[in-house]
């Protein structure tokens, strides 16, 4: 009789430390500035990916309707509050106004990540996105050679309450004003769209036809830029740069109607949420010895990585091969 | 002669106010199945915390819906309560921040911006015979606009702490700009049953003819509802300020969408005349439960579009059979 009830109990014992040992189900929420811009649909793609490899992790990724409105945002994210989310991924969409927002999440015991674009307060665990500042500098540069130290150039600027718009202006605007040999004609903001990106190009070759380059702070404003320059017959004359490394401008830069484009890595960056969002989860912090955003509260970093891709770089370095670049360039083809 | 004419008129009205009963019947009906279903789907749906929260993120909307319903009772539109929303939310934080304001006092002057912005609005549609279309479409240019050019696009932030507790405080349970609608939704009410006003916006809405040889001042009114509607996007706007902690130039873009949709479900006719608060307060719980639950859910807000379209389509038919069942039994 006793021997049939220690054996119940070690059975007993097994199977409930065997269910604790199992991994725990993580559910998360990513509440995007939109959906309805391909660099996004990569990132939304990489961090689905990572979750799905996994598999104890479930992913509720959302975007805001108006992707200049804030308080459909706000919405989402409160919701994500009583869904009682274990992270918060949050790509804001108004850098100052969004941290009432983050406070209630921090005083609902929720840790948020800001992605790609930061928040200029709220305590948040850390940042993953491209080094912006880094980027604008990569243009600016890559411009400078391209143009041989000499020409006029205009700007296609992002929303302006933007942190990553303001970070890649602190990039590039310094470093181009080091050549004194590039006039910068005109900055316009286009508010991150293609619709914007096309009337103001349009606008702007109107106002100075001898233009000889354009530096569109995202893809989805130099993609609609570069409608306006087919309309105008002036792809062959003015060079145009993106930044986002959206596979639709990867496309066009492979076949040269872009001269370089910015490649943030969208897909990566979505998988780093994903991970990062697991470890936190799991009560670990982030490395504190790693750069720090300039915002305040401060935090840390998680750079997910930047390079600079052109018509050569693609077209005759790396050729058909460049389908196995790292990153969702692996996904572009002819 | 007053009364000789005012007696069919109130027939009408106690006619309107009878339907309004049975039309309320039907969308508390709808909003009770929506209810359930979200209940059913979504396990964070029934609970005090969210209930609370769906009632706060819609306090502004609840609040342009006030303005936007004797608005559409007079059987005119106000395009423009979003973009003075942002306004109101901008001249607010403007004052505070770079006017050196205090918080009262900065409030005050973001109201009276605001109903200023009705009050042209109205002005042209009361005097000029302007389709309110287009002057309220007008007035949202040159309101969003001015908003817009203050801020430079980003945000104006910096306010007052003490500022904080109009959006983000409560009292015991109850969240301020909860209370504040419920202050705003209950005036309304009571203008539009208590007071002469009241009778006029039906008089005019139902018949506009039969209201001025009744000796209503019809441009008056008109004048009068459209100030009262900037006034509540204004009021909506520093909510939303405080909210924020900032003044934002973008805002009110989808809650311009929402106010008409809470009115029209809420079963106020475009056409004038017919409508009332509790059935506007009965299409905005609908419009937050919807978004609310289909958040919960993980739903797309493509969808959400979706889904408030399919209402709107959905109430006004209800309406619409009501409307012509009643009319065979005459």
């Amino acid at each position: 009789m006793k021997k049939i009830l220690v054996i119940a109990f070690i059975v007993l014992f097994a199977t409930v430390s065997i269910s604790f040992a199992q991994k725990k189900e993580f559910r998360f929420g990513m509440a995007m500035q939109t959906l309805q811009n391909p660099f996004y649909l990569s990132m939304k793609a990489g961090a689905e990916k990572a979750a799905a490899e996994l598999g104890n992790v479930k992913l509720t990724i959302v975007g805001a309707e108006h992707s200049t409105d804030l308080t459909s945002q706000v919405k989402q994210i409160e919701d994500f509050i009583q869904m009682k989310m274990d992270v918060i991924g949050i790509v804001a969409i108004e850098k100052k106004g969004i941290i009432p927002t983050i406070e209630k999440v921090n005083r609902a015991g929720i840790p948020v990540i800001t992605v790609d674009t930061d928040a200029d307060g709220g305590k948040r665990e850390c940042y993953i996105a491209t080094d912006n500042v880094l980027g604008g500098k990569l243009g600016a540069q890559w411009i400078e050679k391209a143009l041989y130290g000499k020409g006029k150039i205009a700007i296609l600027e992002g929303a302006p309450g933007s942190q990553a718009n303001f970070l890649r202006m602190e990039g590039f605007k310094p470093e181009i004003e080091k050549y004194k040999g590039i006039q910068v004609v005109s900055s316009l903001t286009a508010k991150w769209r293609r619709d914007e990106g096309m009337r103001v190009m349009n606008d702007i070759i109107t106002a100075h036809p001898d233009l000889n380059a354009v530096m569109a702070m995202n893809d989805e404003m130099a993609l609609g830029a570069l409608e306006a320059l087919r309309t105008r017959g002036k792809l062959k004359q003015i060079k145009l740069v993106g930044f986002n490394g959206a596979f639709e401008a990867i496309q066009q830069v492979y076949r040269g109607n872009m001269a370089a484009d910015v490649v943030q890595y969208p897909e990566r960056i979505g998988e780093l949420f994903v991970h990062w969002a697991v470890r936190i989860a799991n009560g670990e912090k982030p490395p504190q010895d790693l750069p720090k955003t300039p915002t305040n509260p401060p935090t840390v970093h998680i750079d997910s990585g930047v390079a600079i891709v052109d018509v050569p770089l693609l077209q005759i370095k790396v050729g058909p091969a460049f389908k196995a670049i790292g990153g969702e360039l692996k996904n572009y083809t002819n | 002669m007053m009364e000789k004419v005012a007696q069919p008129e109130t027939l009408e009205h106690s006619e309107k106010k009878m339907g309004g009963w049975v039309k309320r019947f039907s969308t508390l009906i709808g909003l009770i199945l929506i209810c359930l279903v979200l209940t059913l789907t979504s396990k964070y749906f029934l609970s005090f915390e969210n209930f609370i929260s769906i009632l706060l993120q819609n306090a502004n909307i609840a609040i342009l819906a006030v303005g936007l319903t004797l608005v559409i009772l007079l059987g005119e539109i106000d395009l423009s309560v979003g973009g003075v929303e942002a306004l109101g939310c901008v001249v607010a934080a403007w004052m505070m921040v770079y006017g050196g304001l205090g918080i009262i006092p900065s409030i005050i002057i973001a109201l009276v911006a605001s109903t200023l912005c009705g009050l042209v609005s109205g002005f042209f549609v009361a005097y000029f015979r302007f389709h309110s279309f287009v002057s309220t479409l007008a007035m949202m240019g040159i309101a969003r606009g001015l908003a817009l050019i203050y801020t430079h696009g980003a945000s104006i932030y910096g306010l007052p702490d003490s500022f904080r507790f109009i959006g983000q405080g409560s009292i015991g349970p109850i969240p301020v700009p909860v209370l504040v609608a419920a202050v705003v939704l209950l005036l309304a009410h009571f203008l539009l049953t208590q007071f002469r006003l009241g009778n006029h916006i039906y008089a005019v809405g139902g018949n506009i003819e039969a209201a001025r040889l009744a000796g209503i001042n019809v441009g008056r009114v008109k004048l009068i509802v459209l100030s009262i509607s900037g006034f509540c996007s204004g009021l909506a706007g520093i909510i939303m300020a405080s909210r924020l902690n900032s003044g934002q130039g973008t805002i009110g873009e989808t809650d311009l969408l929402d106010a008409i949709a809470s009115v029209i479900i809420g079963g106020t006719s475009l056409m004038g005349g017919v409508g009332t608060i509790p059935g506007t307060i009965l299409g905005v719980l609908i419009i937050s439960v919807i978004r609310n639950g289909l958040n919960l859910l993980g739903v797309s807000s493509f969808w959400q579009m979706v889904a408030i379209g399919v209402i709107i389509i959905c109430a006004v038919l209800v309406d619409e059979i009501r409307r012509r069942l009643q009319e065979k039994e005459r």
